[in-house]
């Protein structure tokens, strides 16, 4: 896991990449702060945090596009599988480096409380609180644009959809406060995320039996639940879109909380998207 | 030692190599030899744990790849048919990352390192980013790669593929070197270049072996063909009547000698007809000016097997038609 890691740092640093992904996001950062805590004369730095998470969309795409893509197609990937490492080494010593590409401007982040407060009267725990928070979100974003990255062999596919996501994770907020909560769109979302398993399902195992039965038996009992319980779906869908609402779990922080579930929630989706990387290629090994 | 039992790879319905069983003995160059997709590659990436099989054991020396793969791995070195090469390094750099990726101990890594590359012959590109090599030269960091860890088999994969004639020349010297302290296994579909470096040659043909021995014993033990030529002066019709005890099917041309006839006896298996035809064209007086007998060689097996290839491919396409 080390060598991965120690190559990967490297290979940021070599080919100017890791500068200009750090130079990016403290200019953006700064430009925040500015706005937000000199500009404003807010002594909160979370606001100006909460500002920066605009960055994330399109920061996370340049850091994760090439991660495991590019192995896969410059075949370099046959170096790291036909060595005595686990791929779960690898993918863990990939994604501590990107995780350590985020960490470097963050750390030099921290100091920027410290200089606000010369000026006024800072709550350092709500602002540190805030960056910790602001750098485990980041952990999470990078989580699942690797996981995207380990689906593609083209780094530009890879940027394209980890952008896509991004932004509708972003924006998922507004989208659930624009969308009237009632039965009949739940349930026509519903069957449209039903079809879209069944589509994964399909892709995965090309066999088109299986999948056209997976999403046959959803649909089913969305019908069926929607005849009997139309109640439980009424709100179903913006539950759900709530749950995945990544980025509006650092809504607490902004109004100077200390919200550790959310902390806990977005490791989780790190550790998670981490392990689906580990089976998305352990996948293709044994297609 | 690597054991294959049984391997075999489906994607989907289509079989790529089909219950393949050898085995590979310590200290020996061993060649992989088929057309162009006959399941080579696919062989090679299982047996060094880079791909799964669909059924089949693989040992290697003693560990199932599958079942231990990190033992496994630790004897073998692999040369995939595109040197796996982070461009963005120097030579020297990735070494020395493929080194720790190998657990190689730390204070033996330098060492480790220029030892692959003066075995590589490449201490003139050492400190250059591999960017900027030629095709021959990453083809030789490739190998040094394989080198790290001085694993006790070396794997190739096409070694030679897009190299220049000279450095097709050099790298197989580079093989034969390594075959004295290592077991190699190279793949290729050019016959000369397996016949030239390996002991033992291995045929595979659409994912089924279908032949296993020396060079020697292959061509002697498939089924080979002789060829003897035959310069004679006298009549086509006396000729003819004369050869007619032999057991060949016999072939009457014009000779380059002006005066000659080219006579041409083939037989289907491997024999010597030189007497007996001598003896029956002496005794119905026709002269002999000269004899040349051939045996099928190794390409020829090769291309007999190959051939079949190509009959088959027809066969299965006109079934399908029809």
């Amino acid at each position: 896991m080390i060598a991965v890691y120690k190559k990967e740092l490297k290979s940021f640093f070599q080919n100017i990449m890791g500068f200009v992904f750090i130079a990016f996001m403290l200019l953006m950062i700064g430009i925040f702060t500015i706005a937000a805590n000199f500009a404003s004369l807010y002594p909160n730095f979370e606001y100006a945090l909460f500002s920066s998470l605009l960055i994330f969309p399109f920061l996370i795409p340049i850091l994760t596009m090439r991660s495991i893509a590019e192995e896969k197609r410059q075949r370099t990937e046959q170096l790291l599988f036909s060595a005595p490492v686990r791929i779960s080494d690898i993918v863990l010593g990939k994604y501590f480096a990107m995780i350590t590409i985020i960490l470097i401007p963050m750390l030099i982040v921290c100091t920027y409380p410290l200089i606000i407060s010369r000026y006024g009267a800072v709550s350092f725990g709500p602002a540190y609180s805030a960056i910790i928070a602001f750098f485990l979100l980041g952990c999470a974003l990078t989580a699942i644009g690797m996981f995207v990255s380990s689906l593609t062999e083209n780094q530009i596919v890879a940027a394209i959809i980890t952008l896509a996501l991004m932004l509708l994770l972003y924006f998922m907020k507004n989208l659930i406060q624009m969308m009237t909560s009632s039965a009949v769109i739940s349930l026509i979302m519903f069957g449209v995320f039903a079809i879209a398993i069944a589509f994964l399902v399909y892709s995965l195992t090309h066999n088109i039996a299986v999948s056209a039965g997976v999403g046959f038996v959803l649909v089913i009992a969305l019908v069926l639940l929607y005849s009997f319980y139309p109640e439980a779906l009424s709100s179903g869908f913006i539950t759900v879109l709530n749950s995945i609402s990544i980025f509006s779990r650092y809504d607490n922080f902004y109004f100077g909380i200390l919200d550790l579930s959310s902390l806990v929630y977005f490791i989780s989706v790190a550790a998670l998207f981490v392990f689906f990387t580990i089976q998305s290629i352990e996948k293709r090994r044994w297609n | 030692m690597i054991e294959v039992k049984g391997l075999t790879k489906r994607y989907g319905t289509h079989t790529a190599v089909s219950d393949l069983s050898f085995t590979i003995e310590d200290g020996k160059i061993y060649g992989f030899l088929g057309p162009n997709g006959a399941g080579k590659s696919t062989t090679m990436n299982m047996i060094t744990g880079c791909i799964s099989a669909t059924d089949g054991e693989v040992f290697i020396n003693g560990h199932d790849i599958f079942e231990e793969p990190l033992e496994a791995k630790k004897n073998i070195g692999y040369l995939p048919e595109l040197p796996p090469l982070y461009t963005d390094f120097t030579v020297r750099e990735y070494l020395k990352f493929v080194s720790e990726l190998k657990k190689v101990p730390k204070q033996q890594i330098k060492e480790e390192v220029d030892r692959v590359i003066t075995e590589t012959n490449t201490e003139e590109y050492a400190d250059r980013l591999i960017r900027t090599l030629s095709k021959g030269y990453r083809q030789r960091v490739g190998l040094a790669q394989a080198l790290i860890g001085n694993p006790s088999i070396i794997i190739l994969d096409e070694p030679s593929i897009g190299l220049d004639p000279k450095q097709i020349i050099e790298m197989r010297e580079l093989i034969r070197g390594l075959g004295k302290n290592h077991t190699v296994i190279l793949s290729s579909h050019i016959l000369s270049e397996v016949s030239a470096v390996c002991d033992h040659i291995l045929i595979i043909r659409r994912g089924r072996l279908v032949a296993n021995g020396t060079p020697e014993e292959l061509e002697k033990n498939l089924q080979t063909s002789s060829q003897l030529d035959v310069e004679v002066i006298g009549e086509e019709d006396v000729i003819r009547k004369a050869l007619d005890e032999i057991d060949a099917t016999i072939e009457v041309g014009k000779s380059e000698e002006p005066t000659a006839l080219h006579v041409i006896l083939k037989t289907p298996e491997k024999s010597d007809l030189r007497e007996p035809v001598s003896r029956a064209l002496s005794a119905a007086g026709c002269i002999i000016l000269g004899m040349q007998l051939s045996h099928a060689s190794l390409e020829d097996v090769f291309l007999e097997l190959t051939d079949q290839d190509v009959a088959d491919v027809t066969v299965s396409e006109g079934g399908e038609e029809a």
